[in-house]
């Protein structure tokens, strides 16, 4: 069953440089309990397409296409409809825990204000909640830490009470940004098995730059550049059959493969190169890829890939 | 523990302002006499050497500096500040009569304008760009642009006389006897508005854009999207997760600029004839009353060190994060 389908999903935004592209024309499926992971490199439109869908972003944002959850298009619904989906169907545990928990706000009151909103228990009982839910990412003493501010959490610790906010409201779906990023090895490990823990039981898009994130606990991975997707398979597919030379290249870029970086920068997204968007640093490329724009095509059952000559 | 150590530290600086008061005048050359004895002196009387040791003993000033210096504090704390020249009363007398009106003005004012700078600031960083952001912007622009004691002027000018509707000097009616205390105070209030007024009006301008300032930078940050990625309405998110952090430097500045409410308060009360400190501090130098100069500057500086200390405890209470760094 698909949970969410996004078609022809369009996000832009006008600045006085001129309209920035962040996200181009993108199809993307995620079905229920599945696991999505949106690769890419710095810039490339994830958290942009994250917030899109949370519709999140600012008022003079340009969003065309559709966005299908559940059968409605949350697109179309009014912003206090959407405000009932945003934490209690769909929640997005944003990049950054440090800055994206409130300072001055204690741990417990963070987590309860979602819990008392959406199915408005006492203040009581959703604190009680909150505790469950530290509990449930695994931050010992949740009856004490419930009652503590953010500085006075780890890293680690943050993103568990990042993770703990998501869930607490027991979401269909949730979008992790870069949910491992700036983790020593060890607590990103455990981030890992608790996220694993917690795909398990629903849907869930997981933005990274980390491949072998992505590895352990996606269905299926989609690979974006430059505002588009340019590839888009199972796990096991990209890792083992890649088609792309982006991807590729981003495989090649892993510390296990020799951590050969891709030549060149992405392009800005306001000044987008014309033909395929990965010509000026794609070793492949030829005329046909420096005049047209490569479509997405389905090139086996369930692998799409954009490339003339994959 | 935090709180205590703050109290030390204040103790401290109390005592430090204490002995500068005390070290200024004695680090002038010669001594509080001398200009009495100097034959080069042009002024009416003059005074015998054996006259002047007299007095010198009298005042405990040949007394060695260090003795000096614990009847200075001993006195402090006993709340004698010394004679007052102009108004021949103990300066602790003078001050004390006059605290009052002070107390009442700017107490009322800085309420008035730190909560209404607050509030106009909030309001307009949440319609930033709009109309209504725009309007308040320019109106409070222009308010600031005068100088307060020209808009001391200008109030008194346009609501005391051309419209007298407020009286434009004095605290209260002189003479008045009052039929009930309800009467009094009424009558109290009415001199207070032009003079309260001009305070606000010149000072909110600083708490109006600090608030501003302070409000759009929190509106961008990361945990206020947070907030609104749980669902939560604009309105709460303004209240629950925006007010108290954009707060924070509002509460820094304002103990920082109590120095300048006090130099507005002088200007005000000058014009308004208004009998409080600052007029005090106005009759003090033109009267040359050095001691009641340096009594009025003591409770001044202690003003600014406890708005400072209340400012501490405040920020102590808003911002968790201070309590442990
Ligand atoms: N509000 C905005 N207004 C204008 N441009 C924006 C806005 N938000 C993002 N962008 C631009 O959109 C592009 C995509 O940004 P986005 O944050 O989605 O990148 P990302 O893929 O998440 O990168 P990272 O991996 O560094 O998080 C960037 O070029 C960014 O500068
Ligand atoms: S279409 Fe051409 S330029 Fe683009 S990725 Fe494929 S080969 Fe490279
Ligand atoms: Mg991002």
């Amino acid at each position: 069953m698909t949970l969410l389908r996004i078609s022809d999903l369009k996000t832009q935004f006008p600045t006085p440089d001129g309209i920035v592209r962040a996200v181009d024309t993108i199809d993307l499926s995620i079905g229920e309990r599945e696991t999505l992971g949106l690769i890419g490199e710095t810039g490339c439109g994830k958290t942009v397409l994250g917030l899109t869908l949370m519709r999140l972003l600012q008022s003079s944002t340009k969003t065309e296409g559709t966005i299908i959850y559940k059968g409605t298009n949350l697109l179309k619904i009014s912003e206090a409809e959407m405000r009932r989906i945003r934490g209690e169907e769909i929640a997005m545990i944003l990049q950054n825990p440090t800055t994206s928990l409130n300072p001055v706000m204690r741990v417990g009151g963070q987590i309860a204000e979602a819990i008392r909103l959406h199915q408005g228990l006492s203040k009581r009982d959703a604190k009680e909640k909150a505790i469950e839910m530290l509990d449930a990412v695994r931050i010992p003493s949740p009856s004490i830490r419930v009652n503590e501010y953010p500085h006075e959490f780890s890293g680690g610790m943050k993103q568990r009470v990042m993770i703990a906010m998501g869930l607490a409201c027991n979401p269909s779906l949730i979008i992790a940004d870069e949910p491992t990023k700036g983790l020593d090895v060890t607590i990103k490990s455990q981030i890992m098995k608790l996220l694993k823990e917690v795909t398990e039981e629903r849907a869930m898009l997981i933005i990274t730059h980390d491949l072998g994130v992505a590895r352990e606990l996606c269905d299926r991975i989609a690979l974006m550049y430059a505002g588009e997707l340019v590839e888009y398979a199972t796990t096991g597919e990209i890792f083992e059959d890649p088609l792309h030379p982006y991807t590729r290249g981003f495989l090649g870029s892993l510390p296990s493969n020799g951590l050969v970086p891709i030549p060149g920068m992405s392009p800005s997204l306001i000044n987008l190169p014309d033909g395929c968007r990965f010509h000026p640093r794609c070793g492949h490329a030829t005329e046909l890829c420096r005049r047209k724009h490569p479509d997405m095509i389905e090139i086996e059952d369930g692998h799409f890939v954009r490339c003339f000559h994959a | 523990m935090h709180q205590i150590s703050k109290l030390a530290y204040y103790f401290v600086i109390v005592l430090i302002i204490l002995s500068i008061n005390f070290s200024l005048p004695r680090a002038m050359p010669g001594d509080a006499l001398s200009y009495l004895t100097d034959p080069g002196a042009d002024i009416p009387v003059r005074m015998t050497e054996e006259k002047r040791e007299i007095l010198l003993a009298y005042y405990g000033l040949d007394k060695p500096l260090s003795e000096q210096y614990i009847t200075y504090m001993v006195g402090i704390i006993r709340g004698d500040l010394g004679w007052s020249i102009y108004y021949s009363a103990p300066v602790l007398e003078v001050i004390l009569g006059r605290l009052k009106w002070t107390l009442i003005l700017v107490g009322t004012s800085t309420a008035i304008y730190i909560t209404l700078g607050i509030l106009l600031g909030a309001t307009s960083a949440w319609a930033r760009g709009r109309k209504r952001d725009m309007g308040l912007l320019i109106s409070i622009i222009s308010i600031s642009s005068f100088p307060s004691f020209f808009l001391g002027i200008l109030l008194a000018i346009i609501f005391g006389i051309k419209l007298d509707i407020f009286p434009i000097s004095g605290a209260q009616t002189a003479f008045a006897t009052y039929s009930s205390p309800l009467e009094e105070i009424f009558d109290i209030l009415h001199h207070l508005v032009l003079p309260a007024a001009t305070l606000v009006l010149s000072h909110i301008g600083g708490t109006y854009f600090l608030m501003r300032n302070s409000m759009l930078g929190v509106l961008g940050e990361d945990y206020i999207m947070t907030a609104r990625a749980k669902g939560l309405s604009e309105r709460y998110i303004l209240h629950k997760h925006a007010l108290t952090n954009a707060l924070l430097p509002i509460v820094t500045m304002t103990a920082m600029t109590v120095g300048f409410m006090i130099m507005g308060t002088i200007f005000v009360e000058t014009v308004f004839a208004y009998p409080g400190i600052g007029n005090l501090l106005y009759n003090a130098v033109s009267y040359n009353d050095y001691p009641l100069l340096q009594g009025i500057f003591l409770f001044l500086t202690i003003a600014i060190v406890g708005a400072n200390f209340i400012a501490d405890m405040i920020y102590i209470r808003l911002d968790p994060r201070v309590n442990h760094e």
